[in-house]
């Protein structure tokens, strides 16, 4: 495919940017509901997104007839007011890279049949059970092969797969209900090996839910797991690192100067491109940057922010390389790739040990952010005397981001990072994008529950 | 065997905004189908999907060899019904005549950017379907509209965006537009004011509905109330709700921009569905595989998209009936009305909470500031019983804002 681009010789028209991002998909979903087969699909997606700026504008168009990339392109040149007469003197060097991650054993090259079985075998390890309503199982594939190429000489293909398997339920007794999901996404096959055991448990500890009682609405000392501290690094602080917002804002980029404390000195926060282990793996942005580790806060402090070509020329930053975009239909904007906190050194134990009351926010629903951050809790429990007691209802927690980070007066030793494969992030039309988030266990010292 | 050809075809043009400028203009054409066959006798059926114009009979062998995996179905396909479905009434084709209405809208909202900076997007869709099988069933529709949706963030704050403004249709009128520039005024000049000091305790709230009727939403479906995890499980035809309260299902309903004539299994719909009927719960949704299931028939709502089988799905509601206007109803007291709501959640009781992160307050009819952050608390069926107050046309705002306002008490929790 980089041949096929290659062979455009993009880099003889008189043009000050010209990209091309040639994406295959190989997305594959099954899905039991109300215990029998109600879906299986899988196709194979390939299509191409043009980039054209001239005059200072962005010209896009995307299509899914790669026979005709030539004329596509010729068209967009042309809507920009660009010759299509090429200059067959103007030679250029492509800086090549390929990566190719997909040998082993990946789950998503077993074959449907087997798919099959093992979804059944998760089925009848609970579907028996006779609290249960409206079970669904499902498992699903996301494959990606991308090509990229640019007039100044950048080429690069990449690969990743990831895998998972998700289960959601109620559960019914007398008039009390709970709502569960849980979810594991993998690389490997092997990785599956445990996940009845982990279901089976995760299932057992869902009954404890159906009757808990709900928290009186108030500010809490609250604990939250890793999926929650994960959600608050993506949601509350990661999109408002994400510098296109700052665009046109000279107060903004004043009041958000590097170097400024924005949080308690425990606290740093990272966004990173290189981990392959997990789903916001991006080795090259869509803009044709490579990858790499960027702190968004170290020791409380700011020290980074995301960016694209565009926005660090803006603002007179180092490019983060955080240009992407949800699929070959879409323009690169700036987005996060995999965005955690780092581990503190504190034991989950020696964390809960000094709070009389308070709770633990365990596992999340979802999560956004704004002005005030929102967490959707799932399962929680109290916290009394330094130990884990009883279940609890939490509908959400809430806080504004800037009190919060200042909030955040302990961190654990451990950090948990979690894949997408179902659901992703969304900002502006652009849903889901494959991020990972995750994080240590992190004590904040009052947050609103209700 | 059975075959039913289901395709789309979405073209789309696109001009983007950053920093209250046009950055970049987008063109999209994109064709997704899929084919699923039937096997009539084994009363099993498989779907292949593709994105390109990838041939039917290519499709057709792969769905074909994918029916050894015993997909189950028990209903009746639609059969011997034809029908073209169109809506194309946008004056705004292309893509110099959108750049051109981009500009008039940045243009007019030149005194916005002294404060805010715009961002966002305004774009046409000529939207194309078409569902055909092998029995006679041959649908079609076709719509063209445009939506303006504008991110607004105030200078210096460290939000993403501190508000938004929104005009969309099938066409914009001019009474359309200039209300769209009213509201985009009035919610920014809110943005500026000074906060009023709330307390936490109950406040009379001025609210949309679709802040209410998220959990109401999945109360109504087929699979959820027949399986008694709905919390309206046995009150069809009974009083769910006050007696002021009427709702309809539409498919052609303009203020949303919907318009869907049938559903993606073929079922025509010519009338609006009553859902409440002053305050009785009168509808629940079925497709045809929930409703062979259930022993009732299906109400036209089995939806999917190009690569699934369909599952129910409702259209857009609509409250009928509406008398009062949203100010006759704030005239004499003090109102919150929450404007951005991002990232609340319903328990499985109905009870929700929803954080705020902007809402007006308005004292005897007047606005007098807007609201501190705060997350609102209660339970969705009181909000249509014990804490309902009335429902009103929102003449308020009339672009930002949809098309009816509940009023009801609510407990305000000052963040």
């Amino acid at each position: 495919m980089l041949d096929l681009l290659k062979s455009l010789n993009i880099h003889q028209y008189d043009c000050d940017l010209i990209d091309i991002r040639i994406e295959e998909t190989n997305p594959l979903q099954i899905s039991f509901y109300q215990k029998e087969l109600s879906n299986y699909m899988e196709e194979k997606k390939l299509g191409a997104f043009i980039r054209v700026y001239a005059n200072k504008r962005w010209y896009f168009t995307t299509t899914t007839e790669l026979s005709e990339l030539e004329k596509e392109l010729h068209n967009l040149l042309k809507s920009a007011n660009i010759s299509t007469n090429r200059n067959e003197k103007k030679d250029i060097e492509y800086n090549i890279t390929n990566i190719n991650n997909l040998n082993g054993d990946y789950a998503y090259k077993k074959s449907k049949e087997e798919k099959i079985v093992f979804l059944n075998k998760i089925r009848e390890s609970f579907e028996n059970d006779p609290l249960l309503i409206n079970p669904w199982v499902g498992w699903k594939d996301n494959v990606l092969q991308k090509y990229f190429i640019n007039n100044k000489g950048t080429a690069y293909s990449y690969n990743k797969a990831f895998s998972a398997i998700a289960v959601r339920y109620e559960l019914k007794q007398d008039e009390n209900i709970y709502n569960a999901y849980f979810n594991r996404t993998v690389q490997y096959f092997k990785d599956f090996s445990n996940f009845i055991e982990e279901f089976q448990k995760d299932f057992a500890e869902s009954k404890l839910f159906i009757d808990a009682p709900t928290i009186e609405p108030g500010k809490y000392i609250t604990v939250l797991g890793p999926q929650a501290t994960g959600i608050f690094a993506h949601e509350s602080f990661g999109h408002k690192s994400e510098s296109d917002f700052m665009l046109g804002d000279e107060t903004m980029v004043k009041e958000w100067e590097i170097g400024k404390k924005v949080a308690n000195e425990c606290v740093s926060i990272i966004d990173c491109g290189i981990n392959d282990k997990v789903s916001g793996y991006c080795p090259f942005d869509d803009e044709g940057n490579p990858a790499q580790t960027t702190y968004l806060i170290k020791n409380g402090i700011l020290t980074g922010r995301l960016h694209n070509e565009t926005t660090a020329k803006a603002l007179n930053e180092d490019n983060t390389s955080n240009a992407r975009a949800i699929s070959f239909e879409w323009e690169p904007t700036v987005r996060m790739r995999n965005t955690y906190f780092e581990k503190g050194d504190l034991t989950f134990d020696e964390l809960i040990k000094p709070i009389e009351k308070g709770y633990f926010i365990k596992t999340v629903n979802h999560g956004s952010g704004m002005s005030t951050f929102t967490i959707a809790a799932n399962k929680s429990y109290k916290i009394e005397n330094g130990k884990i007691t009883d279940p609890v209802k939490i509908n959400i927690a809430t806080g504004t981001v800037f009190q919060t980070l200042h909030d955040i007066d302990a961190i654990s030793d451990k950090i948990e990072l979690f894949s997408q494969v179902f659901g992703g992030c969304g900002k502006n039309y652009q849903w889901p994008l494959d991020v990972s988030f995750g994080g240590p266990y992190i004590r904040v010292k009052s947050l609103n529950l209700s | 065997m059975l075959k039913e050809y289901y395709t789309i075809n979405n073209n789309e043009i696109r001009v983007q905004i950053e920093d209250s400028k046009i950055d970049a203009i987008k063109n999209k054409n994109i064709t997704y189908k899929s084919v699923r066959v039937f096997d009539e006798e084994k009363k099993i059926l498989s779907l292949a999907s593709a994105v390109g114009n990838v041939p039917d009979s290519e499709l057709e062998k792969k769905a074909t060899n994918l029916l050894s995996l015993n997909i189950p179905f028990e209903y009746e396909l639609e059969r011997d019904t034809k029908g073209n479905f169109k809506k194309d009434k946008l004056s705004i084709k292309d893509s110099q005549s959108l750049e051109k209405f981009t500009e008039k809208v940045l243009n007019d909202l030149k005194d916005v950017s002294q404060n805010f900076v715009i961002n966002g997007a305004v774009y046409t869709t000529r939207y194309k379907k078409s569902l055909k099988n092998s029995l006679g069933l041959d649908l079609s529709s076709e719509q063209t509209y445009l939506v303006c949706t504008l991110m607004l963030k105030q200078k210096g704050s460290g939000n993403i965006f501190d508000t938004g403004a929104a005009i969309y249709g099938f066409d914009i009128t001019e009474n359309q537009y200039q209300n769209f520039l009213n509201d985009t005024k009035f919610v920014t000049n809110a943005c500026l004011s000074k906060e009023v000091t709330l307390e936490s305790g109950k406040y009379k709230i001025l609210c949309e509905d679709n802040y209410l009727l998220r959990k109401f939403y999945s109360d109504v479906m087929g699979d959820e109330y027949e399986e008694k995890s709905s919390l309206l499980t046995g009150k069809l035809n009974e009083k769910i709700f006050h007696e002021s309260i009427s709702i309809n299902e539409c498919h052609n309903y303009e203020k949303f921009v919907t318009f869907l004539p049938f559903d993606d299994e073929g079922i025509v719909r010519k009338e609006e569905l009553v859902v409440v009927d002053k305050g009785v719960l009168k509808s629940i949704f079925y497709d045809k595989k929930k409703a062979k299931k259930y022993g009732k028939v299906s109400t036209g709502n089995g939806f999917r998209s190009y690569n699934s089988n369909p599952g129910i799905s409702p259209r857009g509601f609509r409250f009928i009936g509406v008398e009062k206007s949203a100010k006759e109803l704030i005239a004499d007291d003090l109102v919150i009305i929450p404007s951005i709501s991002s990232g609340g959640d319903f328990l499985p009781n109905g009870n929700f909470s929803l954080p705020i992160q902007m809402a007006f307050v308005f004292k005897n009819g007047e606005f007098i500031g807007k609201a501190p952050q705060i997350t609102l608390t209660g339970n969705y069926l009181d909000s249509f019983n014990k804490d309902f107050i009335a429902i009103g046309k929102n003449d308020i705002l009339p672009e930002a804002l949809n098309e009816t306002l509940i009023l009801s008490n609510m407990t305000v929790n000052v963040n």
